[in-house]
């Protein structure tokens, strides 16, 4: 059976099947959220120093 | 059009199908042909990912956006990164350990099936009406830029996309997008650098700039909170995030993508590129509109940018008139953008900036009365404007071979994703379960060819409706709420049950039409809205419910 078929009958699926991994960089996935969000802050701030100095 | 452009156009939809078919070969089974044997890389799902929703319209009329009303539409996409990390912490391995096609499976899994099957027929109806307009909205401003019969360019267009998507399924769209959003980034970041560099000598880059912030265009922060404005900071953290959250959390058409990821990890770097780069790259497709709008600053733009409706528009009585009224504004704003440019102290400044805001609202009020004798708008043909009449040849077909296969790109997708629903979840659900491997193939196809030819006949009427396209491209926020809230309950509340997430999602969505009928706030926020009205009917339908219970037992 193809081991992405739908089973007929459903049911919750028991979690652990397929093994989570490392990310690439930073060694752990809350690391590597964080350095995503820490850039997001600092876009919005860099993009708020643009308004106001363009602003008229 | 010149004979390099078509020469560039034909040659890169060409050399993209065929590439994107030569990538997808072997798709003979249901989970080749649906989530492409799950073997995609992160960075082919990214890329994808980005492409599907930088489709043909965004890439026409985000320019546009920035020409009319400044930067600020940039904040729509504040809340995405929050979104992504959210998503690839919680649902992606939900998802990926479910072992699932499509998001609408794990519902049964973790309600019932009358809740699946609500979810999924609201699916169905939201991103239907959507893969008609993400093939008419392209459709009609090629046939105005091309001089071609609406009716053809919708065809030629609808035809390509079912051949393509039947043929080569989701592997082939996802490989396509690769090369596609590459080529998006370049012909963008030419564009940019043409209309830097076709600015009047002595008009520097930093001088653009300032003119265009002197204008109000490079507004891109709006810290003001104000429930009726759609762009502002606040709404794009809070509503862009929810908004962001049911995209790519509950629509198939975004879960089918990262569901092709070889692992977890694989699938969340795919959403993560997307958290990184989305918003510096609609910030930079921002920023070309206001460079646009620099460079018309010296070069007179044409008063309506819609061909066909300027030429109507030239022959109601009222036209010579606001052209005259135009024309002198437009004298007056040269005027002063150059004084402005010059000025040395800051009082001179202040006097020229005064004259050029003065002359730019002439220009304005000119423009507004010329869209009054206008049936449609004209934003989605400010960049096209500038594109076919100042990039050089070549570039020209390349940009429109862009927006042609960025349509592509979008609609391959919702239309794949809509077959993989009608199949996997109504289908094989409700009407044939337990069939071979092969037959469900072959339905999925058929479903394929389906949606296809449906997505093509409603964009071939789509053009008579006119102004309604922009009203049902906000048909997703009347939608997506429902789904988020019904998928935070699967997630995070353990208690609820079947009964209690399928009236929540009824009375979500309830809440969502009466809003959007009759108050003013605006769409971001139906999100957030819905979402909410879900979870707390669904609470206390399952409080009601377990109360019912303890009653029954004691």
């Amino acid at each position: 059976m193809d081991v992405f078929e739908s089973n007929a009958s459903y049911r919750i699926i028991v979690p652990d099947e397929i093994k989570d991994e490392p990310p690439p960089i930073l060694g752990r996935w809350s690391r590597v959220y964080t350095l995503i969000l820490l850039e997001l802050a600092l876009v919005i701030f860099a993009f708020y120093l643009f308004t106001v100095h363009f602003a008229p | 059009m010149r004979p390099l452009d078509w020469i560039v156009l034909v040659s890169w939809l060409v050399l993209l199908i065929s590439y994107g078919l030569w990538r997808g070969r072997g798709s003979n089974t249901v989970n080749q042909f649906l989530l492409a044997g799950k073997t995609m890389p992160w960075y082919a799902m990214g890329l994808s990912i980005m492409a599907t929703q930088a489709g043909a319209i965004t890439f026409i009329s985000t320019p546009g956006q920035a020409y009319v009303d400044g930067m600020r539409f940039v904040q729509v996409y504040f809340g995405l990164p929050i979104a992504m990390v959210i998503l690839s912490a919680t649902v992606v391995p939900i998802f990926h350990r479910a072992k699932v096609y499509t998001a609408y499976e794990y519902l049964e899994q973790r309600f019932d099936a009358k809740t699946r099957a609500l979810v999924s027929v609201i699916f169905l109806i939201e991103r239907g009406l959507s893969a008609g307009i993400a093939l008419a909205a392209p459709a009609i401003v090629l046939s105005a830029i091309l001089h071609l019969p609406f009716l053809w360019t919708s065809i030629i267009m609808g035809c390509v996309v079912i051949l393509f998507t039947t043929m080569g399924g989701i592997k082939a769209i996802t490989w396509a997008d690769v090369p596609q959003m590459m080529v998006i980034l370049a012909s963008l970041i030419l564009a940019l650098c043409i209309a830097i560099h076709l600015l009047p000598p002595g008009v520097s880059f930093l001088d653009a700039a300032k003119l265009a912030g002197a204008a109000g265009k490079l507004n891109a922060v709006v810290l003001h909170f104000d429930w009726k404005d759609r762009y502002n900071l606040w709404s794009g953290v809070i509503g862009g995030a929810f908004l962001a959250l049911a995209y790519f959390g509950t629509d198939q058409s975004q879960v089918q993508r990262y569901l092709t990821g070889k692992s977890i990890g694989q699938s969340r770097l795919s959403l993560l590129f997307n958290a990184m780069a989305k918003v510096p790259m609609q910030f930079l497709i921002l920023y070309i509109g206001a460079m646009v709008f620099v460079f018309f600053l010296f070069d007179k733009p044409p008063l309506l940018f819609h061909p066909v409706e300027m030429a109507r528009v030239q022959k109601t009585p009222q036209f010579p008139g606001i052209e005259s009224r135009y024309d002198g504004a437009f004298d007056h704003r040269r005027a002063a953008a150059l004084e402005y440019k010059d000025a040395r102290d800051e009082s001179s400044r202040t006097a020229a900036q005064q004259k050029f805001q003065a002359a730019q609202k002439d220009l304005d009020g000119a423009r507004a009365d010329a869209l009054k004798l206008s049936t449609e708008n004209d934003t989605n043909y400010i960049f096209l404007t500038f594109v076919m009449r100042y990039l050089p040849a070549g570039v020209v077909g390349l940009v429109l071979a862009v927006i042609f296969t960025a349509a592509m790109s979008s609609s391959s997708g919702e239309i794949n994703s809509l077959a993989t629903v009608t199949v996997i979840d109504i289908y094989k659900r409700h009407f044939r379960p337990g069939a071979s491997d092969h037959h469900y193939l072959i339905a999925s196809r058929a479903a394929t060819l389906f949606w296809g030819a449906f997505a093509t006949i409603f964009a071939t009427f789509a053009y008579n409706f006119g102004a309604l396209i922009e009203a049902v491209n906000q048909v997703g926020s009347l939608f997506y709420g429902g789904l988020l809230g019904v998928f935070v309950l699967a997630f995070f509340a353990k208690k609820v049950q079947g009964t209690a997430a399928f009236y929540g999602v009824i009375a979500g969505e309830l809440a969502i039409f009466a809003t959007a009928r009759f108050t003013s706030i605006k769409f971001l926020w139906y999100n957030v809205i819905g979402s909410l009205v879900v979870i707390a009917v669904a609470l206390v339908i399952s409080k009601a419910e377990r109360g019912n219970a303890d009653k029954l037992y004691s």
